[in-house]
């Protein structure tokens, strides 16, 4: 729709309201997973997305988990294609280990808060993001669904697995034995 | 020994970025320069053409700093006295979100041109001076946590404005203040759009309070509650004998609550 009101048409006055909104929370989501000079390009590229699919972009608050949909669809051709990147690099200078440059690893001071995130590593990719949706960005179940495009049930039992699993990964890091009541504590 | 439940929290902890006061304000956009609509997709999951342009994709890198940069070069060549004059567009922001902290309904309503919009609100401008009753009968509090410029160029700049809210109901039932943003467009010195009167409050936040209070209306007045707010009971009547109960009624909810 081309509504004009003065010189803002109805499409440019929504793009702004949600960028005036959501911007942070985006690049907060960006700076979670990617490396700091690639944040800046990445909010760049899910607002142009936005942009470009402004008519679909629900209303009010359900276009955050809409935008971390786009940005987890953005990240991941990012991550794919730094992952080829650093295979070509690595094969060009004969070097067995690329520096990793991710926020974590630049931000994080703690050494249990490295481990977990070592643990959190070893899970499948969609898992890692269920733990990261559910505990950085605190969505629930109904919205990590939105963003990553499965049923809501899904993701409920995937979560579950999810925090197991991190569990028996970091304690088999740390050479820790699983306690006998751990499980019954474990991922509600 | 470390539990299951232990661990996950600590990957909860470990999070680089635990707060978005570590994020750096954002920077304006120019949505109307970014590329042709007509081009756009209609898919979601077609970020092939976003992706696969590297040239595309460079160009975007520096498209909102240069064109924010043109806007303000021909903004000042062109557009006539209001960006010299002493209201500029962010004094606007800030005045409309004083105006609206000290309930002041004649200064709130000087700050729109005449043909300003809402876009998304259960309620019109022309209800502003009646809204403005009502928080005024409930002790609504809106303290301003700051304006930033989300859009800028000849035409209109935008502006995202911050706020802290409570009332007498929140505070009645001490639930933290609730935090949100409005949307602000401004031409000239004039508010020529705004996207909600009450604010975007998320209403999530306030759901439970709302409830709260409906539900004591409704069992403590239940003749007047038709009188007081619609039939889906999703917003107040503001006419004078709604807001009068409003008022009436929000001091006995609180005498009670806070007994």
């Amino acid at each position: 729709m081309k509504t004009r009101v003065g010189a803002i048409t109805d499409d440019e006055a929504r793009f702004v309201e949600v960028y005036g909104r959501f911007a942070r929370p985006i690049e907060a989501y960006c700076a979670r997973r990617t490396p700091a000079s690639q944040v800046a390009d990445a909010v760049s590229d899910i607002f142009v997305v936005a942009w470009r699919r402004i008519d679909q972009i629900p209303a009010g608050d359900e276009a955050l988990p809409w935008l971390y949909g786009v940005a987890y669809r953005v990240l991941s051709h990012q991550w794919r294609h730094n992952a080829r990147s650093r295979k070509l690099i690595e094969r060009l200078r004969g070097l067995a280990e690329v520096e990793d440059c991710a926020p974590e690893v630049l931000l994080v001071r703690n050494e249990e808060h490295r481990v977990v995130l070592a643990a959190s590593a070893r899970l499948k990719p969609v898992d890692q993001e269920i733990l990261r949706l559910t505990l950085w960005e605190e969505l629930s179940h109904a919205d990590v669904a939105v963003v990553l495009g499965i049923e809501p049930t899904a993701v409920k039992q995937r979560a579950y697995r999810a925090r197991l699993n991190l569990a028996d990964e970091y304690r088999r890091l740390t050479g820790e034995r699983q306690p006998p009541a751990a499980r019954k504590g474990g991922g509600s | 020994m470390i539990t299951d439940d232990q661990v996950v929290a600590l990957f909860a902890k470990a999070n680089p970025v635990p707060s978005l006061d570590l994020i750096d304000p954002i920077e304006p956009v120019s949505p109307g320069h970014l590329e042709d609509p007509s081009e756009r997709s209609r898919e979601m999951t077609d970020l092939k053409t976003v992706e696969s342009k590297d040239a595309s994709r460079r160009r975007r890198s520096w498209l909102v700093p240069a064109f924010a940069g043109i806007a303000i070069v021909v903004g000042l060549a062109v557009v006539p006295a209001w960006d010299r004059g002493p209201a500029s567009p962010q004094d606007v922001a800030d005045a409309y979100m004083e105006a609206r902290q000290d309930l002041d309904t004649e200064a709130i309503t000087g700050l729109f041109a005449p043909d300003a919009t809402v876009r998304e609100d259960d309620f019109d401008l022309s209800e502003m001076p009646a809204l403005i009753e009502f928080w005024r009968a409930t002790g609504w509090d809106w303290t301003p946590t700051g304006c930033t410029e989300i859009s800028s160029g000849p035409a209109y700049n935008a502006f995202t404005c911050g706020y802290e809210f409570e009332n007498d109901w929140t505070r009645a039932l001490d639930h933290p203040p609730v935090t949100g943003g409005i949307t602000l467009f401004i031409g000239g010195d004039e508010i020529s759009q705004i996207t909600s009167l009450t604010s975007n409050i998320d209403r999530t936040q306030l759901n439970d309070v709302w409830r709260a209070v409906i539900a004591w209306m409704t069992a403590n007045h239940p003749d007047d509650t038709r009188t007081m707010y619609t039939d889906d009971m999703s917003r107040p009547e503001l006419h004078p004998a709604a807001i009068a109960l409003w008022e009436r009624y929000t001091d006995e909810y609180v005498a009670e609550i806070e007994g």
